[in-house]
């Protein structure tokens, strides 16, 4: 994120399913893997909820985090190929996505080609 | 027209009469007085330049400021009831805020007891939609918030979409910020949210040295803090010592702007130039030199008990800059952590809060201390927090035992409700219905003493200059509504029956 040029991050999709933030399980490895490339993580959510919803939903990583340096894209998508082209556009390490899309739209997941791993969402709770 | 406005609302962009703690005074609702005065008394408008540009700007604010012009950006901070005249053009709002919707200290506690809202979240409330706002942002300006109470959008996900915010930064921005902007003003997709890890802290060559005067004259002397306590988010950031250099030349811009004030700020003013967390005499009395060379009315914001204990018993250091300070003042305002007066609590959330000394001794560093500060006219405020994870009965039982040995010591001693930070950011807030009978004992404690006090210091130390008469008056007042309204309800609670009314 430094104006001194082009630096390492752990680069990653995350398709939020509505009202449903992540599991700490999830939170704890991305930070993990984030350590391992350069304290840099670099996420895009997709999800039909506002961006800042979103970054609610992922309140999880958040309190877990003291050292990372995080970039979180909020993106809507509304249909599939809302979703097909976010994904295909992102150049993306890795996607992570809660079970219902794998559910709803496993054959997009698939085209995209890119290594996908499901996760269980936990209903969030109502904000302050 | 700049592209880049920064700014914030009243309860930040204001002066505060020169008294940088009557600012508290907007964290709580307005109490026995009407809202307009009460702000007026917290947060009267500063002294504005032809184009809306404050005189006086908060610190952080000018810390962005100079890190966007340093960086060929046009950026200026305007004063918000001046942001109409930049509305059309604006390209870039930035806002910042210590306590933007209130869950800080201690706004939070005076919300959990009065029931209403703080003018501080009142106030940016209002700001956020505000005609000139709610006009850059159908003009398609991008809005970036941020500050050291960034982490509070987290919770509010509603007005940050109604209020259009593209960005939220947490964390140091210096470094990050310019290609944040840069982005903004080519259009370019923003991320929503931006945490700023270790390795995107500035190190001390990049930390921008401000180029317009800061609200009271504060400059930073020292980042980060090397006591690790668990719920504390300062600590979790590297520290770093400014060189005395580039605290002068911030000073010289705050004197050459007639801000004659210096306000030091670190998180132990005494830790200035310190090996660890033994205060050091050369540096702290260089620092002193330099500082009341310039300045005409000198403050610290924080200095650690425990440090102002050793400081004292090893070098006399106390002593030594308050014969300095008192060529120019009659007192030195200061804000201390005390914390909690239970030992065990202490082991486990601030080990290192007493070091040198061992934490077994936590009471006796602290009546030490407040000793020394009592006998050089170091006038604390004194933080206390209640409901940390892990509070047993037996930590409040020793905390009230130690409120009992700090009677006889000036102070004004503020509790606070715990807010998860630093490494406990991830546990509960303290709410209403954990408050016990203890919990209420202390707070009562903390209120006779500090209603004492405060008496004590409006009489003999706090503004006596005749231009300052009617804002004391006002604040006698407070005092005299408030000792009323508790004493008739302290009558109610069979808890605090067996207490009597004075310290
Ligand atoms: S001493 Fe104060 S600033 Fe330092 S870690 Fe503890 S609470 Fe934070």
């Amino acid at each position: 994120m430094s104006d001194s040029g082009k630096s390492i991050s752990y680069r990653a999709a995350l398709l939020l399913d509505k009202g449903k933030t992540i599991p700490q399980s999830l939170a704890l490895r991305l930070l993990q893997e984030a350590r391992r490339s350069g304290f840099r993580l670099e996420l895009v959510t997709i999800s039909e909820e506002d961006p800042p919803r979103q970054v609610n939903l992922l309140l999880p990583l958040i309190t877990a985090n003291h050292s990372v340096t995080i970039t979180i894209q909020s993106k809507k998508a509304n249909s599939k190929e809302d979703l097909e082209r976010l994904l295909s556009n992102g150049d993306f390490d890795i996607i992570y996505a809660e079970k219902n899309f794998i559910e709803n739209l496993g054959e997009i997941l698939t085209k995209t080609a890119i290594k996908v791993i499901p996760y269980d969402g936990e209903v969030a709770e109502k904000d302050a | 027209m700049p592209e880049v406005v920064i700014t914030t609302d009243r309860t930040m962009m204001s002066n505060h009469h020169g008294k940088e703690f009557l600012g508290f005074v907007a964290t709580g609702p307005a109490i026995g007085l009407p809202e307009g005065l009460w702000l007026w008394i917290s947060s009267p408008k500063p002294k504005i330049l032809g184009d809306g540009e404050p005189l006086e700007a908060p610190y952080g604010l000018r810390k962005v400021e100079a890190s966007l012009i340093k960086n060929g950006i046009d950026a200026k901070i305007i004063d918000p009831d001046y942001l109409g005249k930049y509305a059309e053009e604006t390209k870039v709002l930035m806002v910042g805020h210590h306590d933007f919707f209130a869950y800080g200290p201690p706004s939070n506690e005076w919300w959990l007891i009065t029931g209403r809202e703080p003018i501080n979240r009142i106030s940016f409330a209002k700001l956020m939609e505000s005609e000139p706002v709610r006009r850059m942002k159908k003009n398609g300006t991008k809005i970036i918030a941020g500050g050291p109470a960034a982490w509070q959008w987290l919770y509010e996900p509603d007005k940050w979409k109604r209020w259009g915010v593209d960005t939220v930064v947490d964390g140091e921005a210096e470094k990050v910020i310019p290609s944040l902007v840069r982005k903004a003003l080519k259009g370019e997709e923003l991320p929503s949210y931006l945490y700023v890890g270790v390795k995107d802290v500035p190190l001390l060559d990049e930390i921008p040295e401000i180029v317009k005067p800061s609200v009271n004259g504060l400059v930073e002397i020292m980042r980060g803090c090397p006591r690790g306590c668990m719920f504390c988010s300062v600590t979790l950031r590297p520290l770093r010592h400014i060189p005395i250099e580039k605290v002068e030349r911030e000073i010289l811009v705050n004197v050459r702007a007639g801000i004659k004030r210096g306000l030091l700020h670190s998180e132990d003013v005494l830790l200035y130039g310190a090996d660890g967390v033994k205060p050091k005499e050369e540096p702290v009395i260089k620092l002193h030199e330099m500082a009341l060379k310039h300045v005409e009315e000198l403050a610290w914001s924080h200095a650690s008990l425990a440090a102002i204990r050793y400081a004292q018993e090893k070098y006399k250091l106390i002593s030594k800059i308050m014969e300095m300070v008192k060529t120019k003042q009659d007192f030195l305002g200061v804000e201390v952590g005390l914390e909690t007066g239970g030992i065990e609590l202490a082991k486990k959330i601030m080990p290192a809060k007493s070091a040198p000394y061992p934490v077994e001794s936590w009471h006796e560093t602290v009546e030490e201390a407040f000793k020394i500060m009592h006998e050089n006219d170091i006038i604390p405020a004194v933080t206390l927090i209640i409901g940390l994870p892990e509070e047993t009965e037996k930590d409040l039982l020793q905390t009230i035992e130690l409120l009992d040995r700090l009677k006889q010591y000036r102070s004004l001693i503020v509790p606070m409700m715990f807010v998860p930070m630093g490494a406990l950011k991830n546990k509960e807030f303290y709410r209403r219905e954990m408050m016990t009978d203890l919990h209420i004992e202390v707070l009562y404690k903390t209120y006779q003493h500090s209603i004492f006090w405060a008496k004590d210091i409006l009489k003999k130390y706090y503004l006596k200059s005749p231009l300052q008469f009617p804002l004391r008056g006002l604040l006698e007042f407070f005092i005299w509504y408030v000792e009323r309204k508790v004493n008739s309800f302290s009558e109610e609670l069979p808890i605090l029956s067996k207490e009597g009314a004075t310290t």
